[in-house]
């Protein structure tokens, strides 16, 4: 029996307005292991940040709600954990790193009581230790004068470092799981290069789990062990890395990999997957990539499909494969 | 024989800073420090490079949307440098601009229809005639006539992008720069723009100057691309001499850093150490040596020569030779 | 088959379904009706705007004709504000003063914002040294109270309701030319008015097109703010005898008729008090309003 980190069942996160409700989130389920990555990729709308926002329990200033499904990490679902529970899990077991290092932190406080403050929430230490713990952070996410950088200013650092400090914050309390949402999608492809390797590395030396959501196959490839593939608000596809890139089976999947450009790679012309993500106002009735599927039958606009299980690690929401997945 | 469209000429374009404290000084920002390329009639050249690099100056400095401090800029065999708005205004219809933030780049007070048609009423082209085309441009960008009626945020990235596209198009200019068109589009549409920016360079002859980071984009789309660093070209050459042959550190340190979607390669990577440094404030000699991994003592003084290493392919770098 | 074709087709029919295209106006109408107190404010104002245009001729009595027998009576069901020192009736010569306290208000601030958008628009759109020396001058006349910048002016032109307008028009100019100027600055560094610079079109162009529009909000917002405080400041001047003379039913005039009975007769101060504070009010509110619906910074 394999150990499980986090585990999502059939997540469904709901915003509420005057126009009615937007099932951002609608049907997401996936697993992680320990020290393993779990990539996310969508397209902008597809539920992925939704998602990760809803299993930090984050949603509190948004009109958004947890409608249905569980979130269990370690046993525990977090979908009825009180709030309480939560801060005592939010920074200290679950970690979460953004695509804005700078927003993420105050810009009038050092960078070294920004770190030691969250040291002091979550562990027994003194400050002293607490500052010592901080710059040992700083040490291992590679900034090379750390005793200078806990001194300074948000303002006065690059991008790049802001991520190296935001993970290293995200780091301090050796969490289970990091989300890390788009954390390189702000940085230049340089940078992006050294923050990805330094990710890397830190699931080695800690055995940290991490949950990385991105809309960059590259980066998936690059990264993760299993890849959950989104689209309107749901799980379609899910497999390990190999299965994904190498034998897709859902068409969005399909679609998403053919209209990605990789270097070194001759293409005279590119697919791309016609039609534009589907407005909540006007989604489809049945599978929500019906419009856009160059295989959509009849079925497949009067029904949703299900996601099952098309073998033992490769599931599938397509009825193309429903026979094999029986 | 190809023909140049447009000339640069060592252009510099240098922006006065923030004035230091208790000082006359004003720092200089050098965005871009001495550019010479041709754009050849037809052709697809790529500025690429990172942020700070310079690269948006560069094509708004070619626009003359801003002055540039030195150097001269020759469209069509015109100097074009020093002319003033009026002047220019000739050449404005030659030249036409696509940007990168399709939210931004479009009035939100204003419909579809007006948006397309401005240029027309600027270069005075009548109003039948005007209706006429934007119906035209609005079917060759691959919307429908109704969508004229509507404001731009009642559509979505990759549908604005063809707006802003339309507009571009509008009085049939015969360059493009193109600054960073896909970047802010999801995979899935940003295949759809960089498949029209192809059909339409082929239907009307255009010649594109593509700016953008990412370099799988610009290897698809260019015919010879520019690699820039600081304000500098680093190295320019034919898409193959670039991708295949790269004779800069710096080419190769980016090519290598670049995520490639398929999880059973793995590469020996570059990963270069450091930031890149603060334009305003560049390193001395060769400004790349502060992140080169091949940098020697040399580097920190002497800032190597543009050279050609042959066949239209230039690159600056003190140990091309030796690292080749 | 039949059916599946159906399914296809209503959802391609429902992509192509013309929503009803969403311009900024409805948008802001849409936003606007949702701002309660300001769009109550809004039907006062209309009602306000009425009066002033029928208010002369729906008079109960004569406003101008002293009536000795009633003179200073209080509140009653014939005299519902009672009268004042000369027995006129204090309701009848509100009423009829909502003309003169809304011409006022409206024109004053009306020229303020036009010579203070043009000001603004040149200060921001050419920069340099036209900024520079408009924002000085501007900056000068607002170091001064407003009230007693009217009251300069008005020393200089003479007593009189045409110079009162002139005057508080002159110290609503630096109030726009502000706010005019700074957002002038925003529009122009907007990417799309460097896509409508890089086709070619003239500067006139740009700032009526594009920068013009775009300032507009703001300057409804304020225009409604200011018109609250231009009523008040003419008032003020009427008060202490620099606006509107006696025997006009200007407001502010009426409260100063009445100020030597404050402890005998306080409806005579009162009510037109009372018409004074709700027309301020109602505009205040109404320019809060139109900011919330009008300001793309504050989402819903």
């Amino acid at each position: 029996m394999v150990e499980h980190v986090l585990e999502v069942n059939d997540l469904q996160t709901h915003f509420y307005s005057d126009a009615g409700v937007v099932r951002a989130v609608d049907g997401v389920s996936f697993s992680i292991k320990k020290g393993e990555t779990l990539g996310i990729v969508g397209e902008s709308g597809s539920g992925k940040s939704v998602t990760s926002l809803s299993i930090m329990r984050l949603l509190r200033d948004t009109p958004g709600k947890i409608a249905g499904g569980e979130i269990v990490y370690n046993g525990r679902n977090l979908v009825e954990a009180k709030e309480s529970e939560m801060r005592k899990i939010r920074g200290n077991e679950i970690a979460m790193i953004f695509q804005e290092p700078m927003t993420s932190l105050n810009p009038v406080f050092k960078i070294g009581r920004q770190i030691e403050e969250a040291i002091l929430l979550h562990t027994k230490c003194t400050k002293q230790q607490a500052r010592e713990r901080a710059i040992e952070m700083l040490t291992a996410v590679g900034i090379s004068r750390p005793d200078k950088v806990v001194d300074s200013f948000p303002h006065q650092l690059s991008g790049g470092m802001r991520q190296r400090v935001m993970i290293a914050m995200a780091m301090s309390c050796d969490p289970q799981l990091l989300i890390a949402d788009e954390p390189t999608t702000a940085l230049d492809v340089t940078i992006q290069a050294q923050i990805l390797e330094l990710m890397k590395k830190l699931t080695v030396d800690f055995e940290t789990s991490i949950l990385l959501i991105t809309h960059d196959l590259g980066v998936v490839a690059e990264m993760c062990d299993r890849v959950v593939v989104m689209y309107a608000g749901r799980a379609v596809e899910e497999s390990d890395v190999y299965t994904i890139f190498e034998n897709p089976k859902h068409p969005y999947t399909q679609g998403l990999l053919a209209s990605t450009l990789t270097l070194g790679e001759k293409v005279e012309r590119l697919q791309s997957i016609p039609g534009n993500v589907p407005i909540p106002s006007k989604m489809p009735e049945g599978c929500k990539f019906a419009p856009r599927c160059p295989h959509a039958m009849e079925r497949c606009w009067a029904e949703e499909p299900t996601y099952d299980a098309y073998s033992e690690n490769h599931h599938v929401r397509c009825f193309l494969y429903e026979e094999e997945a029986k | 024989m190809s023909e140049v469209l447009v000339r640069v000429e060592n252009i510099k374009k240098h922006f006065a800073g923030t004035r230091k404290f208790f000082s006359r000084e004003r720092e200089i920002v050098k965005a871009v420090d001495g550019l010479t390329f041709d754009i050849i009639q037809g052709e697809t050249l790529s500025l690429v490079g990172e942020s700070g690099c310079g690269k948006s100056t560069t094509g708004r400095v070619l626009l003359k949307l801003l002055e540039p401090t030195e150097g001269s800029i020759h469209f069509d065999d015109q100097e074009i440098t020093h002319l003033n708005e009026n002047e220019l205004r000739p050449y404005r219809k030659e030249m036409q601009m696509v940007f990168q933030d399709p939210y931004a780049s479009l009035n939100p007070r204003m419909k579809v229809k007006e948006i397309i048609e401005e240029p027309l009423i600027v270069h005075g082209i009548d109003a039948a005639t005007r209706k006429k085309r934007v119906n035209e441009l609005l079917e060759t960008v691959g919307l429908n006539t109704y969508h004229g009626n509507r404001y731009p945020h009642e559509f979505s990235g990759g549908q604005r992008q063809r707006i802003g596209i339309a507009r571009a198009l509008a009085v049939n200019p015969r360059l493009i720069i193109a600054d960073e068109p896909v970047s802010a589009l999801d995979v899935s549409i940003q295949a759809q723009i960089l498949n029209l920016l192809k059909d339409l360079q082929e239907e009307y002859e255009l010649t594109y100057l593509f700016i953008s980071h990412d370099l799988s984009v610009v290897e698809h789309v260019s015919d010879r691309v520019a690699v820039m660093y600081l304000g500098k070209i680093v190295e320019l050459g034919s898409k193959t001499q670039i991708f295949e042959n790269p004779l800069h550190p710096y080419t190769k340190a980016l090519l290598s850093a670049v995520p490639i979607a398929n999880p059973r390669l793995k590469r020996e990577r570059i990963v270069l150490k450091g930031d890149i440094p603060n334009p305003a404030n560049p390193p001395s000699g060769c400004a790349f040596h502060t992140r080169c991994p091949f940098a020697t003592e040399r580097c920190k003084v002497e800032e190597p020569k543009y050279e050609s290493y042959g066949d239209q392919h230039f690159a600056a770098c003190h140990f091309v030779e030796e690292l080749a | 088959m039949e059916m599946t074709q159906t399914k296809k087709e209503q959802y391609e029919a429902l992509l192509l379904e013309e929503e009803t295209v969403r311009s900024p106006l409805s948008e802001f109408w849409r936003k606007f009706k949702k701002q309660k107190l300001a769009f109550v404010s809004f039907i006062i104002i209309l009602f306000i705007f009425v009066l002033a245009f029928i208010g002369p001729y729906i008079t109960p009595y004569d406003i101008t004709e002293p009536d000795y027998e009633n003179v200073l009576s209080g509140p009653s069901a014939k005299h519902w504000a009672g009268t004042d020192a000369y027995g006129r009736d204090i309701f009848s010569r509100i009423i009829a003063g909502t003309q003169i306290s809304l011409f006022v208000g409206l024109t004053s601030v009306f020229l303020g914002a036009v010579g203070g958008t043009v000001l603004g628009l040149a200060a921001g759109y050419y920069g340099g040294w036209v900024d520079r020396i408009i924002m000085r001058i501007c900056d000068v006349l607002l170091a001064f109270p407003g009230i007693l910048l009217a009251i300069g002016i008005i020393a200089i032109l003479g007593p009189g309701l045409g110079n009162v307008i002139i005057a508080v028009a002159i110290f609503s100019i630096p109030v726009f030319a502000r706010i005019v100027r700074s957002s002038t600055l925003e529009v122009k560094s907007t990417l799309y008015v460097e896509a409508t610079r890089s086709i070619g079109a003239r500067p006139s162009r740009i700032i009526w097109k594009h920068i013009f529009p775009g300032t507009l909000s703001s300057i409804i917002v304020y225009f409604t703010m200011r018109i609250g405080s231009a009523i008040l400041t003419a008032a003020s001047l009427s008060f202490i005898g620099l606006g509107a003379q006696p025997p006009s039913p200007e407001w502010g005039a009426m409260l100063s008729g009445g100020r030597d009975y404050l402890s005998m007769a306080p409806h005579v101060t009162l009510f037109p008090g009372l018409a004074i504070f709700i027309t301020v009010l109602v505009f205040n509110l109404l320019g809060d309003g139109l900011r919330d619906a009008l300001d793309p910074k504050i989402k819903e």
